[in-house]
């Protein structure tokens, strides 16, 4: 279950529109590195995450990245806002516009819709927690290339923010990580899947 | 309506908000730490008041606070996402 609150985890306060810039940072909302993978990621992996507290660890960065999520499509819906046909063709917005109009479509800079192939949910802990790492220097990498591009301080702010929680994320998992190889053989951590016990008869223990 | 204070009350919200979002990754991975629930505890209630505060002088922040009069007024903007709010 999961109720809405009306607020932003960080304000996004735009006053100058940038559909060029809007096109870069659309990719943290639909691209392979974005929120909404983020999200679907770790709220997917948790039903099979052996460690109680990882897997509530799990659903609250998952439930961060959707908050994440809304905050990249409010700096995307304030930097679009009340364009002009013109300002469309002269930022190069028309390509985008065409299809969505101003409406928030979940894609990336490239221009690829959404894909759930983006994500891994490999049900062991392990292959979970390092693609969850992965995962949070690959957004923070991007990040740091959208900040290369903007100058707007409105629009450095929140991004800044958003960085920052993937350093922080990446923190988290990485401890995440040490609990669950506690768990396990410190000679063989992959001696078996704890979240799948089966017997791999043909791998010498 | 004084906007001044809404504006102030509802950044302390934003604050203390945070900061439990912080403290409860924390917490998942270090549940222990008597100093992170000290500082749980702390700011919970100074956000649990600030909210409280809030909702009565300028609407609901969650729907489940949402005061039912002659209308319902949750749906009413502006939203989050429009920014100034």
């Amino acid at each position: 279950m999961w109720t809405y609150e009306k607020r932003l985890q960080y304000p996004v306060n735009i006053t100058q529109c940038n559909p060029k810039l809007a096109q870069v940072i659309i990719s943290q909302f639909g691209g392979p590195d974005g929120e909404l993978a983020a999200s679907q990621r770790y709220l997917s992996q948790r039903y099979t995450m052996s460690n109680p507290k990882v897997a509530g660890l799990l659903t609250d960065i998952g439930t961060e990245e959707m908050a994440h999520m809304e905050i990249v499509c409010a700096i995307v819906y304030q930097l679009t806002k009340d364009l002009t046909p013109q300002q469309i063709m002269e930022s190069g917005f028309q390509n985008y516009y065409v299809d969505h109009t101003l409406g928030l479509y979940p894609q990336s800079a490239g221009g690829v819709p959404w894909t759930a192939a983006y994500i891994q949910s490999k049900g062991d802990p392990i292959t979970d927690l390092v693609e969850d790492m992965a995962a949070e220097q690959k957004a923070r990498t991007t990040y740091d290339n959208i900040l290369r591009l903007v100058h707007d301080h409105e629009v450095c702010e929140p991004i800044k923010f958003l960085r920052e929680r993937e350093i922080v994320h990446f923190q988290r998992f990485g401890e995440a990580l040490r609990m669950i190889q506690d768990d396990l053989d410190s000679k063989n951590f992959y001696a078996f899947n704890p979240s799948f016990k089966a017997d791999l008869d043909c791998i010498k223990k | 309506m004084d906007v001044r204070n809404k504006e102030k009350l509802f950044a302390h919200i934003q604050a203390t908000s945070f900061v439990l979002d912080e403290l409860r990754l924390f917490l998942d991975t270090h549940p222990r730490d008597q100093e992170a629930l000290e500082h749980w505890r702390r700011t919970e209630k100074i956000r649990n008041d600030a909210v409280k505060e809030y909702t009565k002088c300028y609407g609901p922040i969650s729907a489940y606070d949402v005061d039912v009069e002659d209308r319902w007024t949750w749906a009413e903007g502006p939203w989050p996402w429009e920014g100034r709010c």
